[in-house]
């Protein structure tokens, strides 16, 4: 068995495991990064945020060339090769995640490709193709991230998709069931009806983007309810049968059709659960809790000295950015303690807010506290909003439904949460965020001079709706909003 | 019903207090308002009452130990629980469980949820990222930091000064080196109301520029007018009092002595009244009762408060409003001890604009006509914020008080 010594093991090359071990690197660690998969990135370069933007972004296009005959320009129906649309997705991600591996390199960081697993509080054994290594480490991050749940009553068939299968576009058309309204289930749903497959939506709950808030919700489904047969909420799968044609699959609840239905994939996207079960973590003794999370402190700190944890297995939002900062923290905690530099060994992970985007047509978008969120706690606040339906830009872009919503600390007047619905969403919401850590109020953001005519302006808009000094929206209308 | 109380607020910005000592131990039953604790502030002794009737469960705080207002102090068994309480439930928390601190890890930082991330409702304290990590590195609660940014953010100079040891002041511009230890050494932190008096002086001394200008007159007739008023009312007449009465005119003709200087916003403060904070000794350290609307009072009046206040914050037992809104400090250091002062250095009770210090009456020889004679002298000093107060503006206020002390006719043309 190979012995590796090294001061900083990293289970894990996604974005939090790879960001992680890089910093550390950077700051003077000797590092192995310990990878299932053959190249690093994770599931969110290799089968998830990257490859699902790639046919997000065509979805997008294929969207807008069919509404631009209103304005003149009309576009002959697309020509879809799935097959292209396959290369042209795995090109992007090899390109990046082969960009990573050289970023590696030049910091002369190890890695390993096969599974971790501990076998005490300052060993693992990670079993690559080559046969076994043994790696003796000062500290440990447990980066190893998270998986779709699969639901039991589904059958194992190929028909039946995870997120990560539907990324390999099975057909070039067909009916598709997605389980799930959450983000990733209507990302799917949005690429596949774009291609002119036949999508319902099931989900269980009365709402869908559980967490944003639903008066954006409600504007993506006003649009969507077009490219879409049947959204069933408060509906469930009772049961999915594989069929000669298909997967048959009968539902019960609020929206349930009256029948069974016969789809030809059925795509599971109810949620995703930790690998934390997968890294014999009882060998190191770290507490897992009952859903598999790692509990950690500010600092990423799991309750085995040397052993950190971030990213999806420890719970919260199971986000690629929320990772990469976490990983950061817990580089230089680790850095801090080894390199005798109490300052750094002190830092921890206080972000304010970690902003979510559907990345969906439209985009939603979302940071901090939601309406929902300030009323069930009985937080003070005051909504400013601005309808995309007044602003020159989304008229000529044609999407006049989008709208910017800003919620003030009714007392202090700093941005507490922010939320957009519309084209570019994910985009702009960063500035909310940057608001939000910087304890911006009503009035700062109001009076930064945001360029127009842009979509990004109606941030500067919603703020000043709030402030009554908005003279794009009609008075009466502003001074109430600012009620 | 479990009831879990909390360390109360019970001065306007208290952020942290000590607990002096317990009243009761847990399994101890109690009424409601019967003594729970005793709690040291800034300032102040204050007694904590039970909140309900029932049983303590438990206590938590040792005492001469320092907990932020919020912390959960005793939890009740009670039928009864206070309107409004938060009840607890003997559910463990799910959201925001810490993991248990793993031995020969370093202390742990206040955990958030899982994952270490915020709740976007709780309310935090306004920083930037950039600010909060520099606070984090160097081991600083913001929390106990007070923000002299826009809307109270604390910025990262505020950081700074904290960590050189003062809540405000100038940015340090040395090192500072910690004393070597040595065998038999003994070190004691600072609390309670030694790190308030401590904390108030760095604040006054480094924001402060301090002028100081000593004077001595005759007091022959003043210590008379004492007598007689004494007999005439019937009642205690203080050195003190007389002083605090004698100041109204002066300050009212100079009221820039009255003024306060918002270091914050750069901008001079005028008050509405005239408010006369007498300095108080106690075994703990100094405290400053503040007499408020002297202009309003009588002298009796005036007298009484300072008698009282005195008594009161000897026994630490004086109501926190009673410490707030001074205008002006007197300082009367001649009333202790055998020693006489004849003057020194005041320091200014940070942001008022300046003090006043007398020491004590006693015969010193004086010219008069010609002749030496022994008069009646007190030696009153002062120390003045040259930002706003000048040498001659000094002079002039001074001269205005020693006129009526020497003359306490005088006040009858003021």
């Amino acid at each position: 068995m190979t012995k590796i010594d090294c001061d900083l093991l990293v289970m894990g090359g996604g974005p939090g495991g790879y960001a992680a071990a890089f910093h550390a690197a950077d700051l003077g660690l000797k590092v192995v990064i310990a990878e299932q998969r053959p190249t690093l990135g994770g599931v969110c370069l290799n089968v998830g945020c990257i490859p699902s933007k790639t046919y997000l972004h065509q979805a997008a296009l294929i969207r807008e060339t069919a509404s631009a005959g209103a304005g003149g320009v009309t576009f002959a129906p697309p020509k879809i090769d799935i097959g292209a649309m396959r290369a042209h997705k795995d090109a992007v991600v090899a390109r990046l995640v082969t960009g990573l591996g050289g970023l590696a390199k030049t910091r002369d960081v190890q890695v390993l490709n096969g599974l971790a697993r501990f076998s005490g509080p300052a060993l693992a054994i990670v079993t690559t193709g080559d046969g076994e290594a043994e790696i003796a480490f000062k500290h440990c991050i447990v980066a190893v991230g998270s998986e779709p749940v699969r639901l039991p009553a589904l059958p194992d068939d190929p028909h039946v998709l995870d997120s990560t299968a539907a990324l390999e576009l099975p057909a070039a058309s067909g009916t598709l069931l997605v389980i799930g309204g959450g983000v990733i289930g209507l990302e799917m749903a949005t690429i596949y009806s774009a291609l002119g497959w036949t999508v319902d939506v099931v989900e269980l709950s009365d709402a869908l983007m559980p967490g944003a808030d639903q008066d954006l919700v409600a504007v993506w489904e006003k649009e969507n309810r077009a490219h879409l047969r049947d959204i069933m909420l408060q509906t469930s799968v009772v049961s999915a049968d594989v069929a000669s044609q298909g997967i048959e699959v009968s539902f019960e609840g609020q929206h349930a059709p009256d029948a069974a239905r016969s789809y030809d994939y059925v795509l599971c996207a109810v949620g995703r659960r930790s690998n934390g079960a997968n890294i014999s973590a009882d060998a190191a003794g770290i507490t897992l809790d009952e859903r598999g999370f790692i509990p950690v402190d500010v600092q990423m700190r799991t309750n085995v000295p040397g052993i950190f944890a971030i990213g999806d297995v420890v719970g919260g939002a199971m986000l690629a950015h929320k990772a990469t900062h976490q990983g950061h923290v817990a580089a230089e905690v680790i850095a801090g303690e080894q390199l005798g530099d109490t300052a750094m060994a002190r830092v921890a992970f206080d972000a304010l807010v970690v902003p979510s985007v559907a990345y969906t047509s439209p985009e939603v978008a979302w940071a901090g506290l939601t309406e929902a969120q300030a009323k069930a706690h009985g937080r003070d606040i005051q909504v400013s909003q601005f309808p995309w339906a007044a602003s020159g830009r989304a008229l000529a872009n044609g999407c006049t439904n989008g709208f910017t919503k800003l919620l003030f600390d009714a007392k202090e007047r700093h941005l507490v949460g922010g939320a957009i619905v519309g084209p570019g969403a994910g985009d702009m919401i960063g500035e909310i965020a940057l608001a939000i850590e910087m304890g911006c109020e009503q009035e700062d953001i109001a009076l930064t001079i945001h360029p127009h005519p842009t979509l990004g302006e109606t941030i500067g808009l919603a703020a000043e709706a709030g402030l009554g000094t908005c003279t794009d929206l009609p008075k009466a209308k502003s001074r109430k909003q600012a009620r | 019903m479990r009831y879990e109380f909390q360390l109360p607020d019970i001065g306007e910005g208290l952020t942290e207090a000590v607990i002096a000592h317990w009243s009761v131990a847990a399994g101890k039953t109690v009424n409601e308002d019967d003594p729970l604790c005793a709690i040291e502030t800034d300032k102040a002794l204050v007694e904590i009452t039970a909140p309900c009737t029932g049983t303590v469960i438990e206590i938590n705080g040792t005492p001469g130990e320092t907990l932020p207002v919020g912390t959960v102090i005793a939890v009740f068994e009670t039928e009864k629980p206070p309107i409004g309480a938060n009840l607890s439930t003997h559910a463990a928390p799910s959201e925001e469980t810490a993991p248990a601190p793993a031995s020969g890890n370093p202390p742990r930082s206040k955990v958030a949820a899982p994952g270490g991330a915020q709740q976007p409702w709780s309310k935090a304290v306004r920083a930037t990222p950039a600010t909060r990590r520099f606070a984090r590195m160097q081991g600083i609660d913001l929390e106990t930091v007070t923000g002299s940014g826009p809307g109270g953010r604390v910025l990262q100079s505020d950081v700074s000064r904290f960590a050189a040891g003062g809540q405000a002041g100038n940015a340090q511009r040395f090192t500072l080196t910690p004393i070597p230890g040595e065998p038999g050494q003994i070190r004691m932190p600072l609390t309670g109301l030694r790190k308030a008096v401590a904390d108030q002086m760095v604040r006054s001394v480094s924001m402060i520029p301090h002028a100081a200008s000593a004077y001595r007159c005759e007091a022959g007739r003043f210590v008379t007018l004492r007598k007689q008023l004494q007999e005439r009312l019937g009642a205690r007449i203080s050195f003190t009092a007389m002083i605090m009465k004698a100041m109204v005119p002066a300050l009212q003709k100079f009221p820039v002595f009255n003024y306060s200087f918002d270091d914050t916003t750069n901008e001079i403060v005028i008050p509405p009244s005239i408010n006369i904070g007498f300095a108080a000794h106690t075994d703990e350290g100094l405290i400053v009762p503040v007499v408020k609307n002297c202009e309003k009072k009588s002298l009796a009046e005036i007298s009484a408060e300072v008698d009282r206040f005195a008594e009161e914050a000897r026994t630490r037992k004086i109501a926190i409003e009673n410490l707030r809104g001074g205008t002006i400090t007197l300082s009367n250091v001649g009333s202790h001890g055998r020693v006489e002062t004849t003057g020194g250095r005041l320091i200014i009770n940070h942001p008022q604009a300046a003090i006043i210090g007398i020491s004590r009456i006693r015969p010193f020889p004086v010219v008069r006509d010609g002749q030496v004679i022994a008069g009646q002298c007190l030696d009153i000093n002062t120390s003045y914020d040259h930002r706003i107060i000048d040498g001659i503006s000094a002079n002039l206020f001074m001269e205005q008080l020693v006129d009526v002390i020497e003359e306490p006719g005088m006040m009858l043309g003021l």
